[in-house]
Parts: structure tokens; sequence; C-alpha cells
């Protein structure tokens, strides 16, 4: 594949590598050949036919996408047989196409019309019957207009190769062929979107933005996705609304990143937006008075809160508790800690789901892991991950990886419905670290094979809140340590590396640097606090133990600084400030391998809300304490800050784990369309992955109840008892189904 | 004179074996006689693909590294589906044997350890013929593991099709093998290459493959002698429409047309003849006037602009509406375009309407234009040859009968007085005139 070649294309000679598509050489070098059904990513059809070239030696025009480039071959993009040939097939595919541009919400971004403007005759000679198709039901997320569809099957492509849902294909034949899913029940992907960018004409557009707007009436910012701890990376589209810089975020669409996402997008990320927009923002900041919610002005809290700060003693210093969101930026997570801290508050805390009691064992990046170097390891062993649903795009990668004939296997309480094929081995929750543990270190324990093979251990939702999670990650880390084996640690939360770097944890300071004294999430609950701060949280899904943190809540002084106003949040606070989402403040988020990725505010915060940061900004003012002048100087100490982060040194020291000696436990998850506040308010998402009770395999179950084993799904490991964050009311749980889990 | 595929007319192993059937094949299994030389012989002999191409089957073979270690594959082609053309089912129903062994011969000259024998989906009496067959090469230890202590691994699968045209173009055919729906790939890379599975792979016709072992046992000099030059040996030609007796008929290449149409009593009711399709209804149309000196030969059809594609000939008497003729071919092809690729897709339901638009008179004279002009848009730029199997009978039919089918547009009726309205699904039960 090495070996260069020399052709002419157009006249001009160019050395390209042996192997590569002469379509894609073209392209590089300033020759653009129009294409339909032709994607990089994708396999090669050569089926819409517009990319004929006319190659010297070759009687008929041959396609581009499917032509390697050999060397001395002459190739002319522009002559009069290439661009005949093309017209030609532009014909072919307008005589059936509705004019229907004008309202056609690809009108403006569509291949086919772009194209058209440089191929098509301006008047047509087809004087016959258009052929019209039914549309199909693809669910809240996709809408179709299936009488547009030029069949060039890159959706079908899409969901075969790179999605692994075979659920779209090629029905009927000659011009009656039509895209459908046949079954009519809808496309269940959590990666589906991408089909709206995929299709080059308007039969797949997005169901939430239908007729919301015009490509060419949106500003594009760049962001990154607040989401998972991919770190995707994307676009806001927002559009101006009147006067005073008031504008809408209108959509997202991905951008090309080859390190990151490669130009996909999970379905949570693109139509997360929604939620910004949605009815539930708190606007303005409100104050409970007597048990009712009135609302009141920033200027009014502030003082309050301010002055509540600066009469603290040190005992109750002590009995307040800071606890953040993974969501928030690496800046304000720093801000809010640099303000607490001064304050003499050490209570800081983000890491609210787990159940580790010893939570001196951080996150940090090992290795640098990068989804594109996922396929190149010879194994992949998903630690209680359901990385399909957890991070989509490194799911992608896991797929690429099964496709190249890698093993891949699971272990963990629940065996989970992948796209690829996947060794399932299911181990309670009890018994995981001692799992782990033998299966690292016994030598005759060969059920997994794992010492002989470069494997790359991926450590999910599961075990990042298991009760002995920090013995799970020093077991994984001291077996890949030396070795050409390497781990990735994947929480939950954009930001959740950032946040730890930054200080929001109670016993380091920022960039690594202090000790201190606080307490973390698990100590705090044992604690009755006097004061909470909570920084987005909403108690009811986003922390581990709901039950006991309620009371403690209840019987606080709670401040919630929050984005959304939740029922919630109004049982058990007391103050409530509006602050922005993430696409309305400008910051960084650090993913899973360490990278941070900065990204400025696309539109302003809703109503009277304010910036994360410049809450806090203002605050450390009203309590003069030293804090950045301005957001530059706020990035910048950031910024330095990293460069110089130090993250502690893993213990290697591993003794044998014991056993968990429970009989039933209890194994909360997230579903993946409820990890944050703002995807919990995406309205369309929620309906495309509903909470489906009625498909539940086991009926809720009372905490304490001796549980019948009947009632228990085979998917489950014995003796785990699931149950879904958030949807738990009181004492009861549920069994948490993942969509598309046929059982 | 039946010498090559037609030749035995009973497909029970016994009756084969004792014509001195799979002598060849248990000298290749023996040693006698090596690959190579079997090779030399076919490509000696001329022989060329029976299935419409013509392409030199001894070429095609030594495409194929033999010695390079991999799997690799033979299939015989036995889809059948060029309207006009009945010439395989004789093979496999009454001489199945011939075409067993001549697999068996191709398989181990390429070799391939497993070969596909992919039957149209209407041959279901033939699929039987040919399973029992393969069943009696089996039992007779001729084929499977270690054929008469040999060492030599050859297996042989018959497949039925599920019905649809396009599964004869090669590449298709491997997709429909493959379990997938049956749908041309894009070439190159050719199957020689990357065919079934990714495989290198051969492809013939079956009455190429039936045509091996006659080859080989009496040398190519023989099969050279039968035919004429670059048209070695016999063709089955299978004659239908005007004619007094239909029939198939295996004769030397280069037979006279005229003897041919001797052969079948003449034009039905000594009427005059108007045109010839040589090879199919994809091949182009020859108009009456150039049949007198025709020799039905690879060279001598191509000067006449057409092809002796799989030898179906279609004879068309004076009383043949062409208009209805061709719109009635393209009902046929437009319902059997797979759909994959722009051109075929769009075009053939174009050309068909326009077609439909004649013969409800709401034609105008400048449509024909349009449609020749639309069918030869589509030729030369589809992934498989499908384009031109649409292509150039319209634009032959048009150039050849041009005043016709102007005629129609213009008067609403056909040139031809007492034309038969012909046959079609859609219009059968409703009345032209109406």
């Amino acid at each position: 594949m090495s070996d260069s070649v020399t052709l002419n294309i157009d006249g001009k000679s160019i050395i390209a590598q042996s192997g590569e598509r002469l379509i894609d050489v073209a392209q590089r070098e300033g020759a653009y050949i129009p294409r339909f059904c032709y994607h990089p990513k994708l396999s090669v059809v050569a089926s819409c036919r517009m990319c004929l070239v006319d190659i010297e030696g070759i009687g008929k025009t041959q396609p581009a996408c499917a032509t390697l480039v050999h060397d001395g071959m002459v190739v002319r993009t522009t002559s009069a047989k290439a661009i005949n040939a093309q017209k030609i097939i532009m014909q072919f595919l307008l005589i059936n196409h509705p004019l229907n541009c004008p309202i056609c919400d690809q009108g403006g971004e569509c291949e086919l019309q772009d194209t058209a403007m440089g191929y098509g005759p301006g008047v047509s000679q087809f004087t016959e019957d258009k052929r019209v198709i039914e549309d199909e039901n693809l669910g809240p997320l996709i809408e179709t207009d299936m009488s547009l569809c030029i069949h060039c099957t890159r959706c079908v492509r899409f969901g075969k190769e790179i999605a692994g849902v075979d659920d779209l294909g090629l029905m009927g034949r000659g011009d009656s062929a039509y895209i459908s899913t046949y079954l009519n029940r809808g496309l269940k992907s959590e990666v589906s979107g991408n089909m709206i960018d995929l299709c080059p004409v308007g039969a797949l557009t997005s169901k939430p933005f239908k007729f919301k707007g015009r490509s060419w009436g949106f500003k594009q910012h760049f962001g990154v996705s607040p989401h998972d701890c991919v770190g995707s990376n994307l676009y806001y589209h927002t559009i101006a609304k009147g006067y005073d810089h008031l504008s809408d975020v209108m959509r997202i669409l991905p951008s090309y990143n080859e390190e990151i996402n490669e130009g996909w997008l999970s379905d949570r990320d693109r139509f997360g937006y929604e939620g910004i927009n949605a009815n539930e923002r708190l606007t303005k900041p409100m104050i409970k008075v007597d048990g009712q919610w009135q609302d009141a002005g920033w200027e009014e809290v502030l003082t309050v809160i301010s002055q509540e700060l600066m009469g603290m003693d040190q005992m109750s210093r002590e009995k307040m508790g800071v606890w953040l969101s993974t969501q928030m930026t690496t800046e304000e997570a720093y801000l809010c800690q640099s303000v607490f801290r001064q304050l003499g508050i050490h209570n800081i805390d983000h890491r609210l789901l787990e159940n580790c009691s010893n939570q001196d064992k951080m996150l940090r990046p090992y290795k640098d892991v990068s989804p594109e170097s996922i396929p190149e390891f010879e194994q992949i062993v998903l630690l209680g991950s359901n990385i399909r649903y957890e991070q989509p795009i490194l799911a992608l990668q896991v797929k690429k990886a099964a496709d190249l004939g890698k093993r891949i296997c699971s272990i963990g309480a629940v065996q989970y419905d992948f796209v690829f094929p996947c060794e399932h081995s299911m181990v309670p929750t009890q018994a995981l670290a001692l799992e782990i543990h033998n299966i690292l270190n016994l030598p005759e324990y060969k059920k997994h094979d794992l010492l002989q093979k470069k494997t790359l251990f991926v450590l999910g939702e599961e075990v990042l809140n298991h009760p002995q999670a920090d013995v799970i990650k020093a077991m994984i880390h001291s077996y890949c340590n030396g070795s050409d084996s390497s781990y990735v640690l994947l929480p939950l939360g954009a930001n959740a590396l950032g946040v730890t770097a930054a200080g929001g944890v109670p016993h380091i300071g920022e960039w690594g640097i202090g000790k201190y004294h606080g307490m973390g999430y698990q100590e705090m609950l044992k604690q009755n606090l006097t004061t909470v701060w909570l920084h987005n949280i909403d108690p009811q899904f986003d922390v581990s133990d709901y039950d006991t943190s309620r009371v403690l809540l209840k019987n606080a002084r709670v401040i919630a600084a929050t984005s959304f106003d939740t029922p919630t949040l109004r049982e058990v606070s007391d103050i409530m400030l509006p602050i922005s989402v993430t696409a309305e403040t400008p910051g960084s988020y650090i993913n899973y391998m360490g990278l941070l990725q900065k990204f400025s505010a696309s539109t302003r915060p809703k109503g009277d809300a304010k910036m994360g940061w410049s809450l806090y900004h203002v605050l450390g003012s009203l309590l003069s304490l030293n804090i950045p002048k301005t957001f530059d100087q706020l990035q910048d100490r950031v910024d330095s800050g990293y460069n110089g982060m130090k993250w502690p040194s893993i213990s290697c020291m591993i003794k044998k784990p014991e056993m968990i000696d429970e009989e039933w436990m209890q194994l909360g998850l997230t579903r993946w369309t409820q990890v944050d506040m703002q995807i919990r308010h995406a309205q369309a998402l929620s309906q495309a992955y509903p909470v489906d009770y009625a498909n539940y395999s086991s009926v809720p179950v009372p905490a304490g109840f001796k549980i019948d084993d009947s009632k228990h799904s085979a998917h489950v490991a014995k003796g785990v008892i699931l149950y879904e964050r958030g949807i738990r009311q009181g004492a009861s749980q549920s069994v948490l189904r993942e969509p598309g889990d046929e059982s | 004179m039946n010498k090559v595929c037609l030749r035995y007319d009973q497909p029970a192993l016994a009756y084969y074996l004792a014509q001195g059937g799979y002598t060849v094949w248990k000298q290749l299994i023996n040693g006698t006689l090596s690959p190579k030389q079997a090779l030399d012989v076919i490509k000696a002999s001329g022989l060329r693909g029976r299935g419409g191409a013509g392409f030199m089957t001894g070429l095609k073979w030594s495409f194929m590294n033999r010695d390079k270690p991999g799997q690799k594959f033979l299939i015989c082609n036995s889809d059948e589906g060029e309207p006009g053309t009945c010439k395989d089912t004789l093979i496999l129903r009454h001489n199945p044997h011939q075409l067993i062994e001549g697999i068996a011969i191709c398989s181990y000259v390429i070799g391939a350890q497993v070969a596909y024998n992919y039957l149209r989906g209407e041959y279901i009496r033939e699929f039987n013929v040919c399973e029992t067959a393969l069943q009696e090469a089996y039992d007779a230890g001729l084929l499977g593991k270690n054929i008469l202590d040999s060492n030599i691994d050859l297996d042989i699968y018959n497949l039925l099709g599920a019905g649809s045209y396009i599964v004869g173009e090669e590449t298709a055919m491997m997709e429909s093998i493959e379990g997938k729906r049956a749908m041309p790939r894009n070439k190159p890379p050719f199957p020689a290459v990357s065919g079934l599975w990714g495989c290198a792979t051969t492809i013939n016709n079956t009455e190429t493959l039936a045509s091996v072992p006659p080859i080989l046992e009496n040398g190519a000099n023989w099969f050279q002698g039968l035919g004429v030059e670059n048209s070695a040996g016999t063709k089955i030609f299978c004659v239908s429409g005007h004619v007094t007796n239909p029939g198939v008929f295996e004769l030397p290449l280069g037979i006279k047309f005229t003897e041919l149409l001797d052969r079948c009593g003449g034009v039905r009711q000594g009427r005059k003849i108007k045109a010839l399709i040589p090879g199919g209804t994809s091949m182009k149309v020859i108009p009456g006037d150039q049949l007198d000196d025709l020799t039905m030969d690879f060279d001598a059809l191509k000067k006449a602009g057409s092809s002796i594609g799989s030898g179906g000939l279609i004879v068309m008497d004076e009383t043949t509406c062409m208009v209805r003729a061709l719109t009635h071919m393209m009902r046929f092809y437009h319902e059997e375009s797979c759909g994959q690729c722009t051109p075929c897709r769009e075009g053939s339901g174009w050309v068909l309407q326009m077609l439909e638009k004649i013969l409800q008179k709401k034609g105008e004279p400048d449509l024909i234009s349009k449609i020749r002009d639309v069918a030869s848009k589509i030729e030369g730029r589809t992934i498989c040859a499908f384009g031109e199997a649409i292509s150039w009978p319209v634009t032959s039919f048009i150039d050849h009968f041009y005043d016709e089918f102007v005629f129609y547009a213009q008067h609403g009726h056909s040139l031809v007085e007492g034309a038969n309205k012909g046959f079609s699904w859609d219009t059968h039960t409703k009345s032209e005139d109406e």
C-alpha cells in the first residue's frame, strides 16, 4: 500500500499512494468529482454513477469511486466525454425527483441541488408521471420524504457497516425500488441521526428540526459534546432572534475530527439541543419563603448568599457540602472550588454516583488511547460497560475492531445488547472485583486467556461506581503498567476528568497541588450537613443513594445553581440560581484521554440566567476573594494549570479482594438519555428511547424484601437487582432494560 | 447434427458411462492428462463462451492461477433467462452428466474444489434431474472427497434461483450464492481476482462447460473443424417466433441463416420475414432484407450490427408491429431492472413510459428521437450489461424501423395492417380502441 504511483489528472501530474481511490486523489488535488453514493467511511457500491470519468485507454467512462489509482493512469474529469456522462446521470437522477426544493428542509444544503446547479439542464425533458413512494415512520428523530430518495443507499450501508443495525434496506426493484425498514417498527440506533447527514437529498431529515429554519440563515459555532466523556466535536447552529444578540440554538451538526468522532455524532449529542430551549429552563433566581417559591432578583439572592457564607463559623463550614455536576466546564469547576476553598469549605465532590467508600482513588487518564487507536488492540475487555449507550462514539470503534476480527469480551452483572459479537461473562456485583483479580493474576485461570494479547480494558459505569472500584482500578492499572495493554476509564458526564483536575474533589486541590481534608460524597452522606451547594445536580437522577441524600438535603439549607427547574429541586432546595447550559458559556472540557478542548459560547443564557463561571466570579468578588478578573485570565489560569497537571499516582499494591457478603445487591445505572439535566429535557430523544415500564422483566421490588428468582431477568446476574436511576420512587426499584433488548 | 452438447439424450449415469463418459475426468484424476494439457486443448479448440459475450473460454480459465493457495470456485451459469433462449434446459434435462463432467474438468483445471451449478428459479424439473445425476456421480465415487483414491476433492452443488432475470449476470449470481440480493457488482475487480466470497472465481455458461468433455475426447482440431474461423464448434440455436416449426437445433457455427430457417419450415403461412433478433431480446435486431447471406457465427453477426448472444433467434414476419414488439420487450426489462444503479433504474421506466404513451395514442413524432436518445444514454454507464440489454433493442428497433414508430405516433395506430395486438398482463383486458 505504501508504493507511490504517478498519474495524470486533467493534465496535472500527481503522485499518490497505490490503493487510493481516484475520487479521493482527484479531490485532494482540487478536481472535485460529483458523487452521491460514495462516502469515504462507507463501502463502495458505485451505484449512483455520478462520478463517471474519462480514463485513457478505457472505452467506457469509469466510476472514480470504484477505481483505484495506478501508475501511468491518465484521467480526464472535465473532458466532453466525462461531463456528458455526468450530465446524463444527473438527468436520470432528476427525472423522478420532485421539484420540492423551496419547501424541502434539505434545500440549501442538498448535494443533489448543488450538483444540479452544475450539471443539470435548465429545462426537463421528462413529461411523464413522477414516481411517488410512501413515507416511512422512522420514529421521532428522523423525518422521511421517500419520494425524494435517489437510492444511493448510504443510509443502508451506514446502518450495516458503521452502526451495526441492519434495519434499513433496499426493497423492490427497478424504478419502484425504495428504502424501507420493511418491518415498520422504526429505527432504533443510538447513532441513527448520522443518516440525516449522510442522506444527500431531503429523504431523511431531522424531525425535531422540521421546518424550523434554513441552513443559510444560521450562524455556526464550534462546540464540544456536553453529554459524554469522548468530547465529540460539533457545531451549534443558531438563528438570530430579533435584536440584542438574542439567538436560539436550532440544531447540532457534527464537526469533522478524525481523531475523535470522525464526523459522526450520537443521537444524544445531536438532539440534546432541545433541552436548551426547554420550557423547564430556570430563567429567574427563586427563593423559598415559608415553603412558597418566589421570584427574586440576582442582587437580592447573592446578598443573602454572600452574607450567609461570610457569617459561617468553623463548625458550619465543616458541615457544608458542595456537590458538583460532571457537566460543568473546567473553568467553572476551578473557580467554584477556588471560591469555596478560600472560604475554608473543603467538602467538595463531583463523584456523586460512586458507591466506593474509599474515594481517594481518583479518575485519571492512563495512556493516550484515542478512539481511532481502539481497533489496534488485539482484544477489548469491557468491564461493566454498556459502551454502546454510555459512549456511542467509542462503541463504533469497538464495532470496527470486532469487524477486524478482534475479540471482544464483556464482564459484568448485565448481559448488554451490543451491535458487535461479544463474549459475555456474567459476574454478580458481589464477586466482580474477585473475578477480575482471578483473571489478571491466576495463571491457571485460562478462561479469558488475557495474558497473551494486547488488551484494552474499558471500565464503564458499573465498575466505576462499584463498591470496590478503588481495588479494581488499582488492579487494572498495575496489570497494564509496563505492558502493551492499556485501559480507559469512561465515567458518565462530559467533564468528570476536568472537574477532577480543577480540584472538584475533597482531598486534592486544583492541578494536583495541595492536600485537603474535605469529606467525599460517601462520607458527607453519613454526616448531617447543614448547608449544601448544588451545581446542576438533580438529586433524583444524579446521586447514587437518592433515599439517603433526599433526607439529608431536606434537612439542610440547599442552594442550587441550576439550569433547569425540576420538581425534586423545588422540594429539597431553598434558593435556586439560574445558570447557563454548556452551549451558552465559554469554557473547556477534558475528555477521557485528558485532551482539553476549548469552545466559546454559542448563544446567550436564557432569561436572567448567568454563565456558571460568572456566578462564582460575582460571588468571589462580593466576598473579596482572590479570583481572576476576566474570563480570559481564568482560562489562562486553567490552561497553564492543566499543562502542569500532576496526576496522583495509583498504588499498585494489591491484595486479593474480598467477595462482598450480600445475598442481593442493588446496581443503579443511568439511562443513556438521562445522563444530565439538559438531555433529560430534550423531548424528541425521550420519545425516541422511552422508558418502557411494561417491558420490564422484573416487577419493582421493595428494598430488603426477599426476591423471587423467577422474576429475575436472564440478562442480569443472580444476586443483583438492577434499577434505573430516576424512575425509582421511594424504596421501589425496577430492572433496567436497554432499548433494543428483545427478551 | 447434435454432436457436442446434445449428443446424448438420456440422463442416466449408466447410459453416459456406456457411451464412454467420464473418461476425460478419469484421465485427469489418474494423471494421464495434466491440467496444463487440458487447458491447452481448450485454448487450441477456440471454444468461446456460449452465454452471450463470446469470451475465449481457455483464456478465461488461464486467468486462474491453479497453484496459488486459497479457495477457488467455479460457477456454472444455468440461469437461462434471456427471452428467446431455451438451450441449457435441454442439456440439463437430457445430458446432465456431460455437464457435470465439464464442471469437474474445469474445476480441476482452474484449481477449484467447490463448484456451483446455479439454475434459474423456474427450472425445477431440470433441478431434479441434475440432483439425481449428481447423486449418481457421488455414489459412483466420481465426485466428493478423495475421488477414486486420488486425494483429489471436488464438491458440486446444484442451486435453484428465485426467479429474477438479473441473477444471470455473473457478479449478481455470486451475490445470490452468498445469500444476498442478486445485484451486480461493479467491475473491476473481476471474478477471477475477487469473486465468490472474495475468492478467485470462474463462471461459465452451461453450454460452454458441457462442450468441454467432447472437445477433450476428440481433440481441438475436431472442434475447430465443426465451425468456421473464429467460431469453432457447434452452437445450440433456439428458433422461436413466426416460423412454422419452432425448435432447438445444435448446428455448426457458420451455418447460413436461410438453412436454419428451412429446418424450421420457413416463415409461417409463407409470409415474408420482417426482422430477426439473433441472440435473445437484448441483442440488436436485424431487418429482413439483410438476412439472405447471413451466416450464424460471431464475426458475421458482428458485421451485421448484432451478436450471436445466447443463440435465441426470434423471427418476426411482416405482420409484426415493431412498436408493440419493442414495448413488450421493454415491459420485461423495466420489470427486471434491479434498481441499483441510476441509468438503468430511471431509464428503464422512462423508456417504457414513453413507448406506452405512443401505444395510448398520446405520442408526438418527436417522442421517437427522445426515446432513442434516452435509451442510448443508458448504454455504457451502468454497473452491468443490463444497460446495454435495455439500450440495444430500443436503438436498433428505432434505427431500422423509424418510419413505423413515427407513423404510430402520428396516427395512433400501427403501420402494419391487421397487426396482432400482442399480449400484456396490464392491457389485455382493455381494448385499445376504447
